[in-house]
């Protein structure tokens, strides 16, 4: 896990203060370890997109939590859809059948 | 691949700086692999288009390529990882939202369950074991007009075998919606049961008509009544009651049987009975020859003024 400092380093055009900022409104959420907190790899992905879509896109700060809680929600559905898809790959072909036919007939 | 830069942002080898950042913007909105999570293309035309961008966005950069210093593959940037690829591999879902699917439950317990299991395993979600209400469940039931003015309490076995008792307040309204606590499906992780909510429908009266709380009829008399006045019976939604007409009612004249509408808790209304002349069925001579000596003296013309109102 990275400190700080090395998200930091490694985001450009990320400041100390922004960063800060992001993790007190919740955009990131670091682990708290005892004295510090530290940034996972899918934290800082997160700041580099937060970057993007912030510096590159220029959607407004107000607009940012408005996509960020869209993509939140995507993803977490396609992690649903992926779980149903695997539940399903597991069942005999009859019960997939009768499902595919299911859908197909929507 | 198209290696002419300008063509990959769609903007013309003359454009400004700030239309090249412009066209830059767009396309990177539409096709930035985060926002289009599982959408291959979209991230080759994504790494091409900030490829492009890299060299145009520059200005010295611009200047060399058009020269012909550098060329298109001189934009090759470093692999860099998106964010959609932590996102779609974390084992903890840390930042999914799994709210958006709350209203899956009227699919059907199991199912539902199952989602709700899931976000108890999970250790980073967002929404864990919290109780969860069930969900509503929504009905219809018909009900006789006069059990709706005078209220009545059912009890209806519904779809899915299920026996509610149901009480209706007098004056209930046509497409009213009773909300019955806790009839609803069950919740979970120790949440409530949602609500039994009963559309009512309101059969229509062959006599009776509803005008808020009061309630309409219309009531015919007869030549004579219209002429002398007198007391009728007329029905009401409690019962018969007596009623005087007044000498020379007319049609279309309404009387008000004061508090004999409909009565709720807060409120009653009132009955307004509209009057009609109903002839005989027929026409006697009697009538026929005491209709001709007095018109001959007593003509009068109800219509006086019409054809003018008329345009």
């Amino acid at each position: 896990m990275l400190r700080e400092k090395e998200v930091i380093d490694r985001v450009t055009g990320v400041t100390q203060v922004r960063l800060r900022a992001w993790v007190s409104q919740g955009w990131v959420t670091p682990v708290q370890s005892e004295n510090e907190v530290l940034f996972r790899e899918l934290d800082v992905a997160r700041c580099e997109l937060i970057k993007e879509i912030e510096d590159e896109l220029q959607v407004e700060s107000e607009t940012v939590p408005l996509v960020l809680s869209l993509l939140d929600q995507v993803y977490g559905l396609r992690r649903e859809l992926r779980s149903v898809m695997h539940a399903l790959e597991r069942q005999p072909d009859s019960v997939r059948q009768s499902v595919l036919k299911s859908l197909l007939q929507k | 691949m198209p290696t002419d830069l300008y063509q990959i942002l769609a903007v013309a080898k003359t454009a400004t700086d700030d239309e090249i950042s412009k066209a830059y913007r767009k396309l990177a909105k539409q096709l930035h692999p985060d926002l289009n999570p599982g959408d291959k293309d979209a991230e080759e035309r994504f790494k091409e288009v900030s490829a492009a961008f890299a060299i145009l966005g520059d200005k010295d950069k611009r200047k060399r390529y058009d020269n012909g210093e550098i060329d298109a593959s001189g934009a090759e940037q470093p692999e860099r990882q998106f964010y959609r690829r932590y996102a779609d591999t974390d084992a903890h879902h840390h930042y999914h939202s799994t709210g958006g699917y709350e209203d899956f439950v009227d699919l059907g317990d199991l199912f539902a369950e199952a989602f709700m299991h899931g976000r108890d395993r999970d250790t980073g979600g967002q929404r864990r074991s919290v109780p969860f209400p069930g969900a509503d469940v929504h009905y219809h039931l018909t009900i006789e007009f006069m059990e709706a003015v005078n209220g009545t309490k059912k009890r209806v076995t519904m779809p899915g075998d299920v026996t509610l008792d149901v009480s209706i307040p007098a004056g209930i309204e046509n497409g009213q919606v009773l909300r019955l606590q806790s009839k609803g499906q069950p919740g979970f992780n120790g949440g409530p049961p949602g609500d039994a909510l009963v559309a009512i429908d309101i059969r229509p009266h062959p006599l009776f008509r509803r005008a808020g709380n009061d309630i309409r009829i219309d009531l015919p008399i007869a030549l004579h009544e219209a002429v002398l006045g007198g007391k009728v019976e007329v029905p009401t939604i409690t019962g018969k009651v007596s009623m005087t007409v007044p000498k020379g009612a007319t049609t279309g004249q309404i009387l008000r049987l004061r508090g004999r509408g409909v009565k709720t808790a807060k409120a009653a209304g009132d009955q307004l009975v509209r009057l009609t002349i109903a002839m005989p069925e027929q026409v006697d001579e009697e009538l026929e020859g005491f209709m001709q000596s007095w018109a001959q003296s007593h003509n009068y013309n109800p219509r006086e003024g019409i054809m003018e109102r008329a345009v």
